[in-house]
């Protein structure tokens, strides 16, 4: 890692509180660094997972999401869908083998320009010292990251991560609210397996393979490897591809 | 209080029973409140010691007639050493009501009767919610020139005088043209106060002396700071509107939108945002109403340029967009399929970041344009 090396951060703000905070920090003259590069939303909770993955995907060493104090959302309950969203993507994160601390979720409030400043800092910091993700070099994960993105852009976690505050907090569709702890299993659970299915998907896109090819490649058990083709098979995602020897061969149909 | 700007219903429960009203904007008044000096130079034991809003109430009462010797000390639990701010208006206040004893004791009376500058006083009314403003008179204390009497012996201890703009700076020089003594003193030698009698004993360090000194007056009166109104936080949370960190509420914009909030419909002014004297609190209620008349002179609201949009063809009708918003803005419709209510949308984009078919757009916030924003983050830059 070179001395002058400035990592690259990408900053989701909220319009209402972290944005305003921003603009207070400046106004008030603290100071902070200028790696961070800002994209306002209107509320963090319009942040997908997606976005957050594709801006690594893109060069970005870290990605910071500011937002109201929880409570003090503009939009009443935005914050707390960020948070489940948000515990999510670190987990996909930690699949994908990048470390979860490179996304940081922090509330800072409209009245809070020093807080601002303060947590940029840190986390610029805290980045620097992580050094950069070279991305773009590394092939391996790249492949890994697009797994992880189609992951989050799957129906199954997003719709855990949409139901996740009404489940724990209100009641699930038998009336009973779900204990955290169980649905953080499940939401791992979950990750787990989509990150794992669109791994095996990749390594079907270019050509046919067997499932044993597959399993030996990402290094996951062959029945799993089979499960996933299995699944994705039905989801029409995967199509025959005639065989090799005894082992079938199978490759990725176009999306869908 | 329940909805958006041009229709907000306001309940207002009162002694005489509740009663609901339909307003389009809401100013919000409610003033400070002043700090209570518990701890600070024997407030609580010493019926001699007062805040200054005390001693201005006394003399409106006519009470003070024996006094003639006051010392004022500032800043007290401000700048510090409870509250970290400076309160803006003490030293004017104090200063006044110096100039306003100097004179009574001059004209031969001792302080009293008459009218008292007054000092923003609390409002402790319960509408605290209105839709006009309040007018106050400007406190125009006018000093006649001393002349015969006695001479009132009265010393104001400070850390700094704060006597900003043109009509205090005045008041300021006129103080001092009778004599009012400014002593200065320091965090770390703090006045010190002890009952002498019925007078008080004030202990000060004099740095021009370089030592301790004393003298003996009638009363002590404590400069505290004005404190966001207890009611605050709770209209805060009423309204969704952010306070700073002193507990007075935060303005959308401190230059630009100095009356507003961020949420549309609502304004301020006074001692509510920040102590303020009643020149500056007349200005905020005219900036105020006036910004409040801009909506309610157009008589109409323009909806959110930002809003959700379906794409029924995508939608599945899983109801997670349902799920997430928080005004009840998207419903499944007859087909079972999610729409937007536009009029209750507020466009803060959690159906569509959830969506688990990514069948939602949000105007001007579509997925494409976030992350055409992003990407261009971190473009190469060819030289």
């Amino acid at each position: 890692m070179s001395d002058d090396y400035q990592p690259k951060i990408l900053g989701f703000l909220c319009n209402w509180c972290s944005y305003a905070g921003a603009d207070l920090c400046g106004v008030s003259r603290f100071q902070y660094p200028p790696n961070i590069r800002v994209v306002r939303v209107m509320c963090s909770t319009r942040v997908d997972p997606v976005h957050v993955l594709k801006a690594l995907k893109a060069g970005a060493d870290g990605v910071f999401l500011g937002g109201c104090h929880i409570g003090d959302c503009h939009y009443l309950t935005g914050n707390y869908h960020t948070q489940h969203k948000i515990a999510m993507t670190k987990k996909l994160l930690e699949a994908a083998g990048i470390d979860p601390r490179r996304l940081r979720l922090e509330w800072v409030s409209a009245s809070e320009g020093e807080r601002f400043s303060k947590v940029v800092q840190k986390f610029t910091d805290e980045i620097m010292e992580m050094g950069p993700l070279n991305i773009k070099s590394d092939e391996k994960m790249i492949a890994r990251l697009d797994a992880a993105i189609g992951a989050a852009d799957g129906a199954r976690l997003r719709s855990l991560v949409g139901n996740y505050h009404l489940v724990t907090e209100v009641q699930n569709a038998y009336g009973e609210k779900v204990d955290p702890n169980t649905m953080v299993a499940i939401l791992e659970e979950a990750v787990d397996s989509e990150y794992h299915r669109e791994l095996v998907l990749s390594r079907m896109l270019a050509e046919a393979k067997s499932v044993k090819q597959i399993a030996k490649e990402i290094d996951v058990p062959s029945d799993r490897v089979l499960k996933f083709v299995i699944s994705l098979r039905k989801d029409n995602r995967v199509g025959d591809a005639g065989h090799e020897g005894m082992s079938p061969l199978y490759i990725a149909l176009g999306t869908g | 209080v329940e909805g958006h700007i041009g229709d907000f219903k306001v309940g207002i429960k009162s002694a005489s029973g509740s009663e609901t009203l339909e307003v389009g904007t809401i100013i919000l008044a409610i003033g400070a409140e002043e700090y209570i000096p518990h701890k600070f130079y024997g407030y609580d034991d010493n019926e001699k010691v007062v805040t200054l809003a005390d001693f201005e109430r006394m003399s409106k009462k006519g009470e003070l007639k024996d006094v003639k010797d006051v010392a004022f000390i500032q800043c007290v639990g401000a700048r510090d050493q409870d509250k970290t701010y400076c309160s803006r208006i003490c030293c004017n206040v104090a200063i006044k009501a110096a100039i306003h004893l100097a004179d009574k004791v001059a004209a031969g009376g001792g302080g009293g009767e008459a009218e008292a500058p007054k000092a923003e006083e609390p409002e402790k009314t319960g509408g605290r919610k209105r839709r006009s403003r309040r007018r106050r008179d400007g406190a125009g204390a006018g000093s006649a020139p001393s002349s015969g009497g006695g001479r009132a012996n009265i010393t104001i201890f400070n850390r700094t005088i704060n006597a900003y703009g043109v009509h205090h700076e005045i008041n300021f020089n006129t103080a001092r043209e009778k004599r009012i003594k400014f002593q200065k003193y320091d965090l770390d030698n703090l006045p010190k106060i002890s009952a002498a009698g019925d007078k008080v004993k004030v202990e000060y360090f004099a740095e021009t002396l370089g030592g301790w000194r004393d003298m003996t007056v009638d009363m002590v009166v404590l400069s505290t700071p004005l404190v966001n109104h207890p009611e605050a936080e709770g209209i805060s949370k009423l309204l969704k509107i952010p306070r700073g960190a002193e507990g007075f509420f935060l303005e959308a914009h401190v230059k630009l939108r100095p009356v507003e909030f961020a949420t549309e419909g609502v304004y301020l002014a006074g001692t509510c945002r920040a102590p303020a004297d009643i020149t500056e609190a007349v200005i905020q209620a005219n900036a105020a109403a006036s910004r409040a008349s801009i909506p309610m002179a157009i008589g109409f609201v323009q909806g959110e340029a930002l809003m959700s949009h379906v794409n029924q063809d995508i939608c599945v009708g899983c109801g997670t967009c349902t799920t997430v918003c928080a005004f009840n803005a998207i419903q499944l419709n007859e087909n079972n399929k999610a729409e937007t209510i536009t009029a209750a949308c507020k466009g803060c984009g959690a159906c569509a970041s959830v969506c688990p078919q990514k069948a939602i757009t949000m105007t001007h916030y579509s997925d494409d344009q976030l992350l055409s924003e992003v990407l261009a983050c971190f473009e190469e830059v060819k030289e």
